[in-house]
Parts: structure tokens; sequence; C-alpha cells
């Protein structure tokens, strides 16, 4: 079923696009002043803060069941430009900003906060124009159709799923990460024998016996 | 619990009648006994590291027999019908899905419990510890869930049954040569796929040399979890449809 929704389907795109640039920038042009500004900041940040301020006014400009959608996908880019302000926290500016000493272990609890974030506040929105589709939302459509042109019930358990989703990847990557730093280890392969007999092996091997 | 007990007692039914499971488990023990006798008994080793050789060829039939055990789980019922009346009838998604699941995976057991016999002669002919044997089935038992869950989540996203094979299988690949692609990377992203690699890391550096580590049954815990949760979640996607 399309729905009409108030905000039209290439916001979340050119959202998208927008991360995608800021992602490229600090990753590939980070050390570059002229070309980290041109892809962070203009084709990243821009788009990126452009689209959550033009969610914030379909959801102001909309009513019932469509500003519900509305509001649910601002939650999802305000989580996000959260996220991007943590990242820049962990940025040579942010750290130099706060005046943070112990840097590796800041690093690495907002790396993961951040990490965290976005993927909660991305997955949802995939998930959520994936349930919305594209037709009938060519333009932005502030008509006054009642909750008629939506199924709310549908957009809201769609994006329950896309958080589960994303909690369970942070939980994948994180769980995994913890049992690498806190693994514990036991060989039990070889016979606890001060010296390894002839009866160990069916012949030599050009492998030393552990 | 009853709803989960209901399924897996159907699935197993289904297994044990079904001429295709029998095939796949004549096909599973023939290639382990091919590879055990061409592969793992030749030359002169170290009775372990013949062992290991044993749990590195097996490790590759467990995942060829977890995607062939686990792509028609879902899809079949997609396929037949079926899938209406699971849909219907008063049973959650995750109880079909982890009712499917155990039951893959209690066949997939007592197809490597019908492969103890040539550690066993191992043990006999050579000098290994039985925990190196528990360890490494242990280790084969997991990879094998881990390919299960992933093959059950391949199969819930189609209904063609030769896509969710295809599907699974490239999932499958991918993980499985995660570590291989990580080498090119630096950093953190290094370290991060290395640690979602399937076999290389979790497999063949633990369990396959005897070494039992925490990080390793963690993992393929969470990877269990994580694909048997999107094929609940994907299950109650296809509702709205």
């Amino acid at each position: 079923m399309a729905m009409r929704t108030a905000s039209p389907w290439w916001a979340s795109l050119v959202f998208g696009l927008g991360l995608t640039f800021f992602f490229v920038g600090e990753r590939l042009f980070g050390h570059i002043g002229g070309a980290r500004i041109f892809f962070t900041g203009i084709l990243g940040l821009v788009p990126v803060l452009g689209v959550t301020a033009l969610r914030a006014w379909t959801t102001v400009r909309t009513s019932g069941d469509r500003r519900r959608i509305e509001r649910a996908l601002l939650l999802c880019h305000a989580g996000t430009v959260v996220a991007l302000v943590l990242y820049a926290l962990t940025t040579k500016w942010g750290l130099d900003t706060l005046g943070i000493k112990n840097v590796e272990r800041w690093d690495g609890a907002i790396t993961v906060l951040y990490a965290v974030l976005i993927l909660v506040s991305v997955v949802p929105v995939l998930l959520i124009e994936v349930s919305l589709g594209a037709a009938m939302r060519d333009g932005f459509d502030f008509s006054d159709e009642g909750d008629a042109g939506v199924d709310y019930i549908r957009v809201r358990d769609v994006s329950w799923s896309g958080l589960s989703i994303a909690f369970a990847t942070s939980l994948l990557f994180v769980t995994c990460q913890v049992a690498k730093d806190r693994n514990v280890s036991r060989d039990v392969s070889y016979f606890k024998t001060s010296a390894p007999g002839d009866s160990g092996s069916t012949c030599s091997s050009p492998r030393p016996t552990r | 619990m009853a709803a989960t007990s209901i399924i897996y007692r159907r699935e197993i039914g289904a297994y044990l009648r079904s001429p295709f499971a029998w095939v796949i488990a004549a096909l599973v023990l023939l290639v382990n006994g091919v590879v055990f006798r061409g592969y793992v008994l030749p030359g002169q080793h170290l009775s372990a590291l013949v062992l290991e050789r044993f749990f590195w060829a097996s490790s590759g039939v467990v995942m060829f027999a977890g995607v062939l055990l686990s792509f028609r789980l879902i899809s079949e019922e997609r396929a037949s019908g079926s899938m209406v009346l699971l849909n219907t009838s008063p049973v959650r998604d995750s109880q079909i899905v982890v009712g499917k699941f155990f039951a893959a995976l209690t066949f997939l057991a007592i197809l490597l419990a019908l492969t103890i016999y040539m550690p066993l002669l191992i043990k006999v002919r050579g000098k290994i510890t039985s925990g190196q044997i528990l360890v490494g089935y242990v280790g084969l038992l997991l990879l094998g869930s881990a390919i299960l869950s992933i093959g059950i989540f391949a199969s819930s996203l189609v209904k063609n049954q030769l896509l969710a094979a295809i599907i699974a299988t490239v999932i499958v690949v991918l993980l499985v040569f995660l570590f291989q692609f990580a080498k090119t990377l630096d950093g953190t992203a290094k370290s991060v796929l290395q640690d979602l690699d399937l076999w290389w890391i979790h497999f063949q550096n633990g369990f396959m040399r005897g070494v039992l580590n925490l990080k390793d049954l963690i993992y393929y815990v969470a990877v269990i979890y994580f694909f048997l949760l999107l094929s609940v979640k994907t299950l109650e996607a296809k509702r709205w449809q």
C-alpha cells in the first residue's frame, strides 16, 4: 500500500547521501583541509542538517498519524545528528575543546557510543522508507487528509523491527570486542607432560611439539 | 514453549521422512569419510595434528551440510502455501524460527555424532586427549548452528529455494573470507572485521586446535542470536506484505 506522507521519499535519500559524503570526507580527505571542508561540511553536514530541519517543519505542519510518522523520522535524524556531534568530540578539535587528558579511554567509549547511535538511527529510517514505498511521495504534501493516507501501525512495527535489528547488530559488535579483550583461553589439546614422548606422535613432523 | 515444541517435532519428523535429508546425511558422511581417508590420514604427523586436519576438513563439510539443511526451512513453507496456515495459527514468528532451528540443529548433531568413529580411530592408533575431541566437536556444532541460522535467515527472505540457498552461501562465504579482506585494511576496521570472521579466527585458531576460547563461544552464540532475530523480523515484515 502506497502511503501519502508529508515529506517526499527523496528526503531520506538526500540524508543518506549526506552521511556518505560525511564519511568520505572524514575517512579519505581528513588530512586535506580544503577537501575535508568540501566533503564533510558542504556535501555532508548541509544535507544532513537541512533534511533534519525539513522533517521538523513537516512534523509541525501535519497532524494525526501522518505527524507521528514524520516525528519518528525526525527522531531518527536527530539521533544521527547527536551521533555526529559525539564523533566531533573524538576529533582533535573536540579533544582540545574539552581538554581531555585520557584520550584513549575517552576515544574508545565515545566511538562505541556514536557508532551504536548512528546504527539505531539509520536502520529504522531505512526500514520505514521501505515500508512507505516511493509511490505518491514525490513532493511535499500538506493536504488535510486526516489519517487516511498512511498506515501508522505498520510503520511503527517496522521501525521497532529496525531498532531491534540495529541494537542486535550493536550487541554483536560490542560483545565480540569485549569478549576478545576479556578472553579466557584453555588449551586441552596436549597431555601435560614435562617433555613430549615418542608415543605422542605417529612419526616425525616438521612442526614442533608444544 | 508448547508451540515451539510442536514445530520442532513436526520439523524433525519432516527431516526423518524426507529422502532429501537422508541424501544429505549420506552425502555428508561419504564426503567426510573420503576426506578422512584421502586427506587427513596420509602422511606421517603428530596424532594431535591429524585430529586438527580432521576438524579442518569436517568444518567444510559442516558448512556445506548447514546450508543444505536450512535453506528450505521457511522458503518451502512459502512455496507450498503452508506458510499461510502457520501465520494464521496461534504461533509467534519467533516460535516458528526457533522450532525449525532446533530441529535442523538436532539433525546436524546426529550427523556429527555419526562421524565420531574417525577421531576415535585416531585416539586408538595415536595419542590425543579426549578434551581435544570434545572441544573440536563443540566448535563444529557451534559453526554448524551459525550456518543454520544464516540459512534460516536466507530462507525467510525469499520464496525460491534455489535463491535462498545462493543467498545463504554468499553470506557464509562473505563471513568466512572476512578475515582475508580484513588483512588488507588497517586500524579499527581491520580489528572489527577480523572479530566478525566466521571461520579463520573463531574456528581455525581455536576449536580446531583444541583451544577453548571464551571469545569464540560468545561470538558463535551472538551470530546465532543475530541471524535468528533477523529471520523473525523478516517473517514479521512479510506478514505486512
